[in-house]
Parts: structure tokens; sequence; C-alpha cells
């Protein structure tokens, strides 16, 4: 501290005099414009966050969820293909046709199916056409 | 209920420091309404910053480093920009002052007001955070990524500047009379 008795220290007496001033204020419109921003957002950043911090915990939850599922039907499904497939069929009927126009004559030879383990009818044969001599199958 | 009580510590944090915000932002803009603004990008970048804090105002020190970032940002694009419009002439107002004194005709006051102008970047920096933010060295050294004794040793020239400036304006006067 400075005494009266001693000379002032050129920095001590611009220390003092800075003590003088003040940082000026800021603006009125500065002043309204920082308490709206900090008003909207106080509002909405606020509950943003608290869903955020929720939304943080669950979609991975959620997402983890769906992929088990999802994993889970596959296999499941796979299961039931597999089991299809060696599952025993009935047979219905058993079909052989001919036709014959003009200028074709058609053969068929076909079966009518249907697995035991479910009521899904299926024809399963062979088709010719002697005259244009084109074979498909279905 | 909380946004409430949030939004009224942190106005009321604002209206205690806004001033020596202001002030250290003076320092990286032309005008005042640049500085006011850079003071209000500075406290939203804090609002965001402080989120996960729990809301709460800021520490100075960072809130001085966050002003120094945006003001280095500012001035790069001020930069750009003039140098795009270098035909444009900008108006100075020369009402418009950076601190202000508590005595009215405070002569010495005054003609130190304008020498804390004058002073380089570096140094008026440290000044205004010591001064006017209450800062520590040891926290000015951390806002600036100096040492502290680089932060002490910018102040006490600032200071001896400032005291040979005025001891010369002084002299001219006492010459003159």
């Amino acid at each position: 501290m400075h005494k009266p008795d001693k000379p002032l220290d050129p920095i001590e007496e611009v220390e003092n005099i800075l003590m003088r001033l003040v940082p000026a204020a800021m603006s009125e419109g500065a002043t309204r414009a920082n308490d709206s921003m900090i008003d909207g957002l106080a509002d909405g950043q606020i509950t943003v966050s608290k869903d955020t911090t929720k939304r943080r915990y669950w979609w991975p939850t959620g997402i983890a969820a769906s992929l088990i599922a999802g994993v889970g039907l596959v296999f499941l499904d796979q299961l039931q293909a597999n089991a299809g497939a060696v599952g025993e069929y009935e047979i219905l009927e058993t079909i052989e046709s001919t036709k014959q126009t003009s200028y074709e004559v058609r053969v068929e030879k076909s079966i009518v199916i249907k697995p035991k383990k479910n009521d899904l009818v299926m024809q399963v044969g062979r088709r010719d056409l002697s005259k244009t001599s084109v074979t498909s199958e279905f | 209920m909380m946004a409430s009580c949030v939004a009224e510590n942190w106005k009321g944090w604002l209206a205690e420091h806004g001033s020596k915000l202001l002030l250290f932002a003076r320092s990286w803009c032309q005008s005042r309404q640049d500085a006011e603004d850079l003071v209000q990008e500075a406290v939203l970048k804090m609002w965001h910053h402080q989120a996960d804090r729990g809301h709460v105002p800021p520490d100075l020190p960072l809130v001085f480093s966050t002003i120094r970032f945006c003001g280095l940002n500012f001035h790069r694009s001020e930069r750009r920009r003039k140098k795009r419009e270098e035909s444009v002439t900008y108006l100075n107002d020369f009402q418009d002052m950076w601190l202000d004194p508590v005595l009215e005709d405070d002569e010495d006051a005054l003609l130190l007001r304008e020498k804390i102008k004058d002073l380089s970047p570096k140094l008026r920096e440290v000044v205004i955070m010591k001064f006017w933010g209450d800062l520590t060295f040891q926290q000015i050294a951390e806002t600036l990524d100096i040492s502290p004794n680089t932060a002490a040793s910018r102040y006490r020239y600032a200071l001896e500047q400032l005291a040979h400036d005025l001891r010369r304006i002084k002299e001219d006067r006492h010459a003159q009379a």
C-alpha cells in the first residue's frame, strides 16, 4: 500500500488511475437480445436435452431388440422351411391328358399334391407340345 | 419452472460480467455492435458447453478464452470482407468508449482510457483480463496458452508503457503552460 510520505511508484499510479475506469455497460438492445436468447434456449433446449437423455439410452435398446427379433424370425422361418422340405406329401390327383388340335398335340402329365403339415395344394408336372417341339415344365 | 430458474441464473451472471466480457471483445472488433455480437456468440457457445454440466453459468476464464476464439474467427472473416469491400468507408463513432470514468472530468483517467486502446493487442488483453476480469496470472496464462511468467511480464510491461505515456503527456502540458 502506498504511504503518503513516499513518492508514488509510476506503475502504482497507473493502477490507481485504472481503478477509476469501469468497463462500459452493454447497450439496452444487446442486453435484451441476450436475455431473449437465454429465455429461448432455456425454454427449448432444456426440454430437448431431457428427451435426448432418454433417447440416448432407449434408442440403442430398441435397435438391438429389433435386430434380435429379426434374426429370431428368420431363424424360425428357416426351421419351418426345412421341415417342409423333408415333410411328406399327400398325392391328391394324378392328371394325364392329351389334347389335340389342328396344329398341335398337347400332352400333360402332372400330379396335385398337398403337404401333410398344411393345406397348401400344389400341381407339378410336365407338358409336351408335339408339333412345335416345345416342352415346358411347371 | 426449472427452465426459468436456469434462465434467471444466466441473466444474472451476464448482468454481473457482461461489461467485462464486452470490454474484452472490443479488442477484436471495430464497433461496439460487433463486440456485443461477439459476446452473444460466446454466450451461446457457453450455453451448449454447459448443457452437460447442469446448465450452470461458466467460469470467466473459459468465457474469455471463448471470446478470444470467436474474436480470431471474426477478425479473419472481417479481413476477408474488407478486402472485398475496400471502397466502402466505415464511419467511426467517436462517442463509443470502451471504458467509462467513475468520476466526471477525471483527466488522468480520460488520458489513460485513450492510451489503453493504443496498447498492442497482446498487452491489452492481459491488462483487461487482469484488471477488469479479475483473473489471476495463472488463469490468464491458461486462457492465452502462455506461461504465467509471460502473462505477468506483459502486464508489467503494459503498465510501464502506460506510465511512460502518462508522464510524457503531463510533461508536454507542463512545458506548454
